[in-house]
């Protein structure tokens, strides 16, 4: 069930008030059931197979790697239960589209034989437990962890509902002790928690949906589109996967909240970003220090001898697979190897960079913050314009006719068109409104400066929040963007 | 051979910053700029230095500065 | 466990929640009554309201998207006729539409004795200048009747709609909020006069409208089978309900589409009069037009003279078909 469906909001009280009065000894048990019927509410059996799977092939591995004597007895196991895991994402995920470019290639080469085209698997969720799971052997191997005795408690480090279908991406020293932390009824937590699901909740159904509904009208009908528009929808784009996903991350970390537990932050205003290297410290945090860890760092060793070349190459590979991570098609690698380029470029010009800046006496000055934040920001709705569109045609399209018409603004009626379309006009006005709101509401940290406030003034921003989002939400269901990965 | 003093020489070297003076409980974010970059460079002039490999497994583990003045111990 | 719930440590949050949650319920109604009190007052089609309220009793009525609207005048009908009328077209509204104005009307409104449905040449097809207008009915949310469509219509969620009543009057909200309209003011192409017609005012421009020579002929494969299945209901309504139901092919200042009429012939079998004055001499002149498919108030008047004299025949029993 989505975290925004009616049946979640009657699940996860019901859930809370059985696990508050359940005793310590049978939390686990309890979370791990409804864990495991959350997954089930997908309507995917074989899901519920896939992580079980998982779960006792990670919690064995895991054990013989610790108990094995020898180095490279140690190192073996250790490949072993990566090539499992791997292998199941694999074969969850990739299966059609390897059998898809395979039969290209072949057709190609005029070769008779062609392969059946694979039936393609629901995955939701799986990218993100397994990757955890690969994190939890190699922190064993590199002795940073000791593997997990209980079983119950490591089944319910993969399945933890809050984060099972979109993340975050949780390490085992973090999750682990919380969950077995003894539960004590925390009135902050659980305020703060209903507040930032709220929050979540608004920048999902309000502002990503609803930035969603012009982004989808433009680009569902490019041809029909010329110029600001398209600018709009693709600005308007990146914005949508913020709110969507940033929004996730806060119901979920709202979830967790009202468990006591503390899910690792997702994101840290990533469009403040000055480099792509920070922006990727700001977005999708747990996925990025994921292969920021188990990918990017072991190469970057590996290749240490190549200087910055070598450098270069480890974050070219590392963001290639951060692509095909978010999904089986050339659009995602396109994107990804897009922010492996941006970052294996700057390897090589940051020192002329530098140089430069200080030259222009523009070190540490506004100026040149304000100019990094735009230029980068510019950089990465570049990059999701190949994460959204995937057919090269209707890339071409854009490209060719994304201009900013300045002798065409005078054109009120041009304008208007551009900003309404399909005559949406209560879609325009919710978000007009409903961004400023959001604008407000973060320049004054009001979700965590809310608390000092004397208790009318609290009341009455919960009750403005609940308003906004039951009146200017969508009407028609709208799914989440990245439970596709 | 004084491995404090030629380290100290190195992060100075690498960092660009004649000030650092180490200690033990040092980690990454304590020295300006030790982001990957550095990092790996600080390691290449160490073994180049030293004289000495690290593995693959030691370099992910080093905490701080501490564990590695101990690596390096072990290999001269 | 009772003892457990009860213990004082939580009763501070129970009482807080229970403070919380009963401001809210009253907060929802006020929120929800300023909503109406809003929306009613920047409504100005009330037609449908009159309907549910059973406000309306004519004899004849109109329905039909601009074509209706604009080219019929139901007032005349009504003077030239004897016949009361009523004009239900609206702009930008599809056969869908039509058969649930139909509806509600049979259901709340005493039983018309002549249907009239203005026939576009894309009725059956989709298109998208024509769609069903839940905006006008979503002021009327809290009127169960329409509350139970939108709620089979699945454009509001029923357990949420029963929770609160924001919730159910929030797609009034977002439909009425125009602020824009403070600024340019009320659309004068969208008042509704008391006989429910939206007559155009005739045009000041010089130009002339040129007739149209553009030979059309009418295509099967785009129709839209689920628009068809509404285009046999609609007839069999009538049916049922003893109305006597009349298809109206308002004029046009050009040549007339093929093989509409034979269209409208095989799909009725033959059974629904069919009143078509597309290429009539009396309207072939320009200043009667406002585009060439529109007619302006003195078109409109004119037409519904001939409406009304063909209407008065057929009560006669004299079937005079063009």
């Amino acid at each position: 069930m989505a975290f925004n469906s009616l049946e979640y909001f009657l699940f996860l009280p019901l859930i809370w008030l059985i696990h508050h009065f359940l005793g310590q000894r049978f939390r686990w048990l309890f979370l791990l059931i409804a864990s495991y019927l959350f997954y089930a509410s997908l309507k995917v059996p074989y899901l519920l197979g896939v992580i079980a799977i998982i779960t006792l092939a990670t919690y064995g591995f895991g054990h013989w790697i610790h108990q094995a004597k020898s180095a490279e007895k140690k190192q073996r196991l250790l490949w072993g239960g990566i090539a499992t895991n791997v292998l199941i994402l694999i074969i969850m995920k990739y299966i059609p589209f390897l059998t898809d470019n395979l039969n290209a290639l072949l057709s190609f080469f005029k070769s008779p034989i062609s392969l059946h085209h694979a039936p393609l698997f629901v995955a939701i969720g799986v990218s993100y437990y397994i990757f955890q799971a690969i994190s939890y052997l190699s922190d064993i191997y590199l002795e940073i962890e000791e593997p997990e005795s209980h079983f119950g408690y490591f089944a319910l480090y993969l399945a933890f509902f809050p984060k099972l279908l979109q993340g975050p991406i949780e390490r085992a020293g973090g999750l682990l002790p919380q969950l077995k932390q003894k539960y004590e009824f925390n009135y902050n937590d659980m305020r703060f928690g209903l507040l930032l699901f709220t929050w979540g909740l608004f920048k999902k159904v309000v502002l990503a949906d609803r930035l969603g509904l012009y982004v989808d009208a433009v680009y569902g009908d490019v041809h029909s589109y010329q110029g600001l528009p398209l600018i709009l929808a693709t600005y308007g784009y990146a914005f949508q996967i913020y709110f969507d996903f940033s929004g996730y991350t806060d119901m979920a970390l709202g979830t967790a909240r009202l468990f006591n537990i503390n899910l690792t932050n997702n994101f840290n205003r990533p469009y403040l970003a000055t480099s792509i290297a920070d922006f990727w410290r700001r977005w999708h945090i747990s996925f990025s220090r994921w292969i920021l860890d188990y990918i990017f760092k072991p190469l970057q060793m590996q290749w240490r001898n190549g200087g910055n070349w070598g450098t270069a190459a480890a974050l070219l590979v590392t963001f290639i697979v951060s692509g095909i991570w978010h999904g089986a098609n050339w659009g995602f690698v396109t994107w990804g190897l897009l922010h492996g380029l941006y970052l294996a470029c700057s390897v090589f010009y940051k020192p002329y960079q530098k140089k430069i800046h200080k030259a222009l006496h523009l070190q540490k000055t506004k100026v040149l913050k304000a100019w990094q934040i735009f230029i980068t920001f510019h950089l990465v709705t570049f990059a999701w314009m190949f994460f959204r569109v995937h057919e090269f045609s209707m890339l071409n399209y854009l490209f060719n006719n994304m201009y900013f018409p300045l002798n065409r603004l005078v054109n009120v009626n041009y304008v208007e068109n551009s900003i309404i379309i399909n005559h949406d006009f209560a879609n325009f006005y919710s978000l007009f409104i409903c961004l400023t709101v959001y604008m407000l509401f973060s320049i004054f940290d009001l979700l965590n400066n809310v608390e000092k406030f004397k208790l009318p003034y609290r009341w009455s921003y919960y009750y403005l929040l609940l308003f906004i989002i039951i009146i200017f939400s969508k009407t028609a269901d709208h799914g989440f963007i990245y439970y596709e990965f | 051979m004084n491995i404090v003093k030629s380290l100290t020489e190195i992060f100075c070297e690498v960092f660009d910053d004649d000030e650092i003076e180490l200690a033990p409980e040092m980690t990454a974010d304590d020295i300006d700029g030790w982001d990957s970059l550095s990092h790996v460079n600080l390691i290449v002039t160490i073994e180049t230095r030293f004289k000495i490999k690290f593995t693959q497994k030691e370099l992910l583990t080093f905490k701080n500065v501490g564990d590695l003045m101990k690596s390096i111990e072990s290999k001269i | 466990m009772v003892l457990f719930i009860m213990s004082s440590k939580y009763l501070k949050t129970y009482k807080c929640i229970a403070l919380f949650l009963f401001i809210l319920f009253f907060l929802d109604k006020g929120v929800a009554y300023f909503i109406v009190r809003f929306s009613d007052a920047n409504i100005n089609d009330t037609r449908i309201e009159k309907i549910i309220n059973g406000k309306l009793d004519s004899a004849l009525i109109v329905l039909g998207s601009s074509r209706a609207a604009r080219n019929v005048n139901a007032a005349t009908i009504e003077e030239y006729s004897g016949i009361s009328s009523f004009n239900l077209g609206r702009p930008g509204s599809n056969l869908d539409y039509h058969r649930f104005l139909l509806k509600s009307y049979f259901k709340f409104c005493k039983n018309p004795k002549y249907v009239l449905l203005v026939v576009d040449p894309s009725i059956i097809k989709q298109d998208s200048s024509l769609s069903f207008r839940y905006d006008l009915i979503y002021q009327l949310a809290n009127n169960n009747y329409i509350k139970e469509f939108l709620i089979e219509r699945e454009k509001i969620n029923v357990f949420y709609s029963q929770m609160s009543d924001t919730y159910l009057m929030k797609n009034s909200f977002l439909e009425t909020f125009k602020p824009h309209k403070l600024i340019l003011g009320e659309n004068p192409l969208y008042t509704v006069g008391p006989d429910g017609s939206m007559n155009l005012l005739p045009r000041r421009a010089n130009r002339e409208l040129e007739y149209s020579n553009d030979q059309k002929n009418y295509t099967i494969d785009d129709e839209s089978e689920e628009l068809r299945n509404i285009f046999f209901d609609f007839i069999a309504l009538c049916k049922s309900n003893n109305n006597n139901l009349v298809f109206v092919l308002t004029p046009e200042y050009g040549v007339p589409m093929l093989g509409l009429m034979e269209r409208l012939e095989v799909l009725t079998r033959g059974g629904v009069t069919v009143l078509d004055y597309r290429n009539i001499k009396k309207m072939n002149n320009s200043c009667y037009y406002n585009d060439g498919i529109h007619l302006n108030s003195i078109g409109a008047k004119e037409l519904s003279k001939l409406i009304a004299a063909d209407i008065k025949k057929m009560s006669l029993n004299i079937l005079d078909l063009h």
